[in-house]
C-alpha cells in the first residue's frame, strides 16, 4: 500500500481537526510530500469553515464584542516584517468567494488598500532614511583633517558661496546661496586656479529659483596631481561647461584649511 | 447578480477608530462585520456559554489577523483560518467533550430566514444520510477525535473516517455547484 492510499480517508478528519495528535503528526509528514493531499486538505478546510454557517442560531454577540476584537488584534500584532506570500487560489469556487461578490470586493479592496498604504509608508520611510544618510555623509564631508574650504564672494562683498574640498573622499561640496539661477542654456562652472597656470575645471552646477544650491563634484585627477591650488573662481558658461573660462570670474576666493 | 451576504445578525456597533486600518474603518473591522456573527454562532454552539463564546471569537480574530499580517492572503483564507481557530479554541474552552450535538445543525426552515449562504449550507447538510451528519456533528461541534467517535458509536475507526470523508466531499461538491449556480444566475 502506498503512502497516499494509506491516508486517502484521513483528509477530511484532518481538515476538521479530528485526528488525534500522533495521527495528525504522521499525516502532516505525508502532506509535506504529497501535493494531491495538500490540495485536498485546502479545499476540505474551506468546506469545513463553511460548516459554521450550519450552526443553529444562538443569538448574536454583544455590541461591545466588535471593539474588543479590534483592540485584541491590535495588541497582539506580530513583531517583525510581514513576508509577502504568493497568493494561493483554490480551484474550487467556494460559496463564500464565488457567491459572495459583495464580501470579496469589500474585504479584498480594503485589504489591498491597507497593504498599498503600508507599502507607501515603507517607501517614504526608506526615502527619509536615504535622505538622512546623504545628509549625514555630506555633513561628515565638511569636516576632517584633510578638508580645505574656500569662500567665494564678489570683491568687497559678503561671501555667497563656499566650496569644501575633502581630500580623503576626493570630492568638492558646493554650497551656494543668493546666487541667481543661470538662465536657460547657461550654467555655473568652478575653476581651480594656480598662480601662473591655466585654470582647471572643477565642474558645473546651477542654483534653484531661490538662488541656492548644494552639489557634490568629483575631483579630477588633473587637479589632485597638480599640487597646491591657490584660488577658486566661478564663471557662467554655456551648458556643458567650457574648457577654459569665457569670462572674468564673477566670484573668487582663496583656499584655506577648515580648522 | 450581487448576492446579499449581509450578516444574518448585523452588529449595530460601529467603532470610533479601529487603529488597525487606514481611515475610519479597518480591514479587520469589515471582516468582523462579515464573519463576526457566524464566528460567534459557532463558538456558542460548541461552548454553550456566551462569555466563553465571545472570548473565543476575540482570540480567534486576533490569531487569524496575526496570521494574515505575517502571510497575507485572500479573504476566504482568512475565513478558513478564523473558523479553524474558533472551533479549536471553543473546544478547548469548553473542556469536556460533548456528544449531544444532534441539535447543533440549523434546520433548513430556520436557515432560510437567515441568508442564502446559511440556507445553502443547511440544505447540503440535510441531504446527508443521518449517520454521516451525526458523525460530522460529533467531530465538528462535539470536538471528538476519530477514535472517540468510534468508541461513542461502537463502530470501527475506518467507518468514522469514511463517513467524514464522504460527508465533507458531498458538502464541498454541493456548495461548489450552488455557488456556480448563484454566480451565473
Amino acid at each position: 500500500m502506498s503512502g497516499h492510499e494509506q491516508w486517502a480517508e484521513a483528509a477530511a478528519a484532518y481538515a476538521i481537526g479530528s485526528l488525534d495528535e500522533s495521527e495528525r503528526a504522521a499525516f502532516e509528514q505525508h502532506l509535506s510530500a504529497c501535493a494531491t493531499c495538500r490540495g485536498d486538505v485546502r479545499e476540505l478546510r474551506e468546506a469545513a469553515a463553511m460548516l459554521a454557517y450550519g450552526a443553529a442560531s444562538q443569538g448574536g454577540p454583544s455590541a461591545e464584542l466588535r471593539e474588543r476584537v479590534l483592540r485584541e488584534a491590535r495588541d497582539v500584532r506580530p513583531i517583525g516584517s510581514a513576508q509577502p506570500r504568493r497568493r494561493r487560489f483554490s480551484v474550487v469556487p467556494w460559496l463564500a468567494a464565488a457567491a459572495s461578490l459583495t464580501l470579496a470586493v469589500m474585504a479584498g479592496r480594503t485589504l489591498r488598500a491597507e497593504r498599498a498604504a503600508r507599502a507607501r509608508l515603507a517607501q517614504e520611510l526608506e526615502q527619509v532614511r536615504t535622505d538622512l544618510a546623504v545628509r549625514d555623509s555630506t555633513i561628515a564631508a565638511f569636516f576632517g583633517p584633510e578638508v580645505h574650504v574656500v569662500s567665494l564672494s564678489p570683491t568687497g562683498e559678503k561671501p555667497s558661496m563656499r566650496v569644501f574640498w575633502n581630500h580623503t573622499r576626493n570630492i568638492f561640496i558646493v554650497t551656494a546661496f543668493n546666487v541667481p539661477r543661470a538662465p536657460d542654456g547657461k550654467t555655473y562652472q568652478l575653476w581651480a586656479i594656480r598662480k601662473g597656470k591655466q585654470p582647471l575645471s572643477m565642474g558645473t552646477f546651477n542654483t534653484d529659483a531661490s538662488g541656492r544650491a548644494t552639489a557634490i563634484l568629483a575631483v579630477a585627477d588633473v587637479i589632485t596631481d597638480g599640487g597646491f591650488v591657490d584660488l577658486c573662481g566661478l564663471t557662467m558658461e554655456p551648458v556643458g561647461g567650457s574648457s577654459q573660462p569665457t569670462e572674468t570670474p564673477r566670484l573668487v576666493g582663496e583656499w584655506r584649511h577648515t580648522d | 447578480m450581487t448576492v446579499d451576504l449581509t450578516p444574518a445578525r448585523p452588529n449595530p456597533a460601529q467603532p470610533s477608530d479601529s487603529k488597525l486600518g487606514v481611515g475610519g474603518r479597518s480591514a479587520l473591522g469589515e471582516l468582523y462585520d462579515h464573519f463576526g456573527g457566524v464566528a460567534y454562532s459557532l463558538a456558542y454552539s460548541i461552548t454553550a456559554n456566551r462569555e466563553k463564546a465571545e472570548r473565543v471569537v476575540t482570540l480567534s480574530f486576533a490569531a487569524a489577523w496575526n496570521e494574515h499580517e505575517r502571510r497575507p492572503g485572500a479573504p476566504r483564507e482568512f475565513f478558513s483560518a478564523l473558523m479553524s481557530a474558533v472551533r479549536a479554541k471553543a473546544v478547548a474552552q469548553r473542556g469536556a467533550k460533548r456528544c449531544d450535538t444532534g441539535a447543533r445543525f440549523e434546520s433548513s426552515e430556520a436557515a432560510a430566514n437567515k441568508g442564502s449562504v446559511e440556507l445553502a449550507v443547511s440544505q447540503a447538510l440535510q441531504e446527508l444520510p443521518d449517520a454521516q451528519r451525526n458523525v460530522l456533528a460529533l467531530a465538528y461541534f462535539g470536538g471528538l477525535a476519530v477514535a472517540e467517535i468510534a468508541a461513542e458509536l461502537q463502530a470501527p475507526m475506518s467507518y468514522v473516517k469514511e463517513s467524514l470523508q464522504a460527508a465533507m466531499r458531498h458538502l464541498r461538491s454541493v456548495l461548489t455547484q450552488r455557488s456556480s449556480d448563484m454566480a451565473s444566475a
